[in-house]
């Protein structure tokens, strides 16, 4: 399948580790905001945009 | 995020030998935007850029997946040719037309047909959504994002289907209140809600909502985030 996951870390979810809540749906039906991810690694995109076009897998994770 | 950060992030990806595209959301402003309240959290935008799903990444079914994929571009745009570089921009500015007659113009070793046959696939999805959209009751949705797609179809014969959907919503007599409502939830969810006091009032608007619009989309939508709320306040969040 032409599915491109891009995993995003960052310290808000870090800061989020004691915490084992869902995220709330908050946005499904609506167009993805712009998106600036910085350090993109393990793929050929430079930028979030170059995924425009595909599909994307956003999933926010902490690595303790 | 610091450079502490990032060298333990390196070693965390290596250590579980994740092969995925990962970056960083510095300030966390996209997990704000999702209002990410635990971890793991997932979203899955579909290939015409919606946001089709949101919740923990096991929730995620085959069924989510190849309906994001559906009329996905066949390569990632990383790996077009540099003689791509006018479709990008304009793929990017979801300028649609430009980007079909830029895509006419190459060649089919730098994937021409591909790209432009997936371009008018974008198109159809972004048409039959919106049409989709206004089936479901959804007129806000559609006063939206019909409007946005009206400007990016400029020049493009589609661009008629979605004046005929908007012309529609136009002459719905009972669009207007629903989308008043509509407006009064998504304000709700926009706002922080912290505090009980806050939760409560929120609470009673919706059910207020609810009865108003029993029946239609509005009303499913106070309904859900009613039991989201009330959910919230069993879990003391």
């Amino acid at each position: 399948m032409r599915l491109q996951c891009a995993f995003l870390a960052g310290l808000l979810a870090l800061s989020m580790a004691s915490t084992s809540a869902p995220a709330r749906a908050q946005a499904p039906g609506t167009p993805l905001p712009p998106v600036k991810l910085e350090g993109l690694a393990q793929t050929g995109a430079k930028t979030f945009d170059d995924f425009m076009g595909r599909a994307v897998l956003l999933e926010f994770f902490a690595y303790w | 995020m610091t450079d502490e950060g990032e060298a333990e992030t390196v070693k965390w990806v290596e250590e579980k030998g994740a092969k995925y595209a990962y970056g960083y959301d510095r300030g966390g402003k996209l997990a704000s935007y999702f209002k990410v309240s635990g971890i793991p959290a997932a979203v899955l935008v579909d290939a015409k850029g919606i946001v089709v799903w949101q919740g923990h990444p096991a929730g995620i079914t085959d069924a989510l997946i190849e309906k994001a994929v559906a009329g996905a571009l066949p390569k990632p745009q990383w790996e077009w040719p540099a003689s791509t570089k006018a479709v990008k921009a304009a793929l990017l500015k979801r300028q649609y037309k430009t980007a079909l007659d830029e895509a006419a113009k190459l060649t089919e070793a730098d994937g021409g047909p591909g790209i432009s046959a997936s371009i008018r696939s974008i198109v159809e999805s972004r048409v039959a959504g919106l049409k989709a959209t206004y089936a479901s009751g959804d007129f806000l949705g559609t006063e939206t994002s019909g409007a946005a797609l009206a400007k990016e179809l400029a020049g493009m014969p589609e661009k008629a289907a979605v004046e005929a959907v908007l012309a529609e919503l136009a002459a719905n007599k009972d669009a207007g209140a629903v989308i008043k409502a509509q407006k009064q939830i998504a304000k709700l969810r926009a706002s922080e809600l912290s505090k009980r006091k806050e939760l409560e009032a929120a609470m009673a608007d919706l059910a207020k909502l609810s009865k108003a619009q029993a029946g239609n989309f509005a009303g499913k939508q106070a309904d859900e985030f009613l039991n989201e709320l009330k959910e919230r306040m069993r879990a003391g969040r």
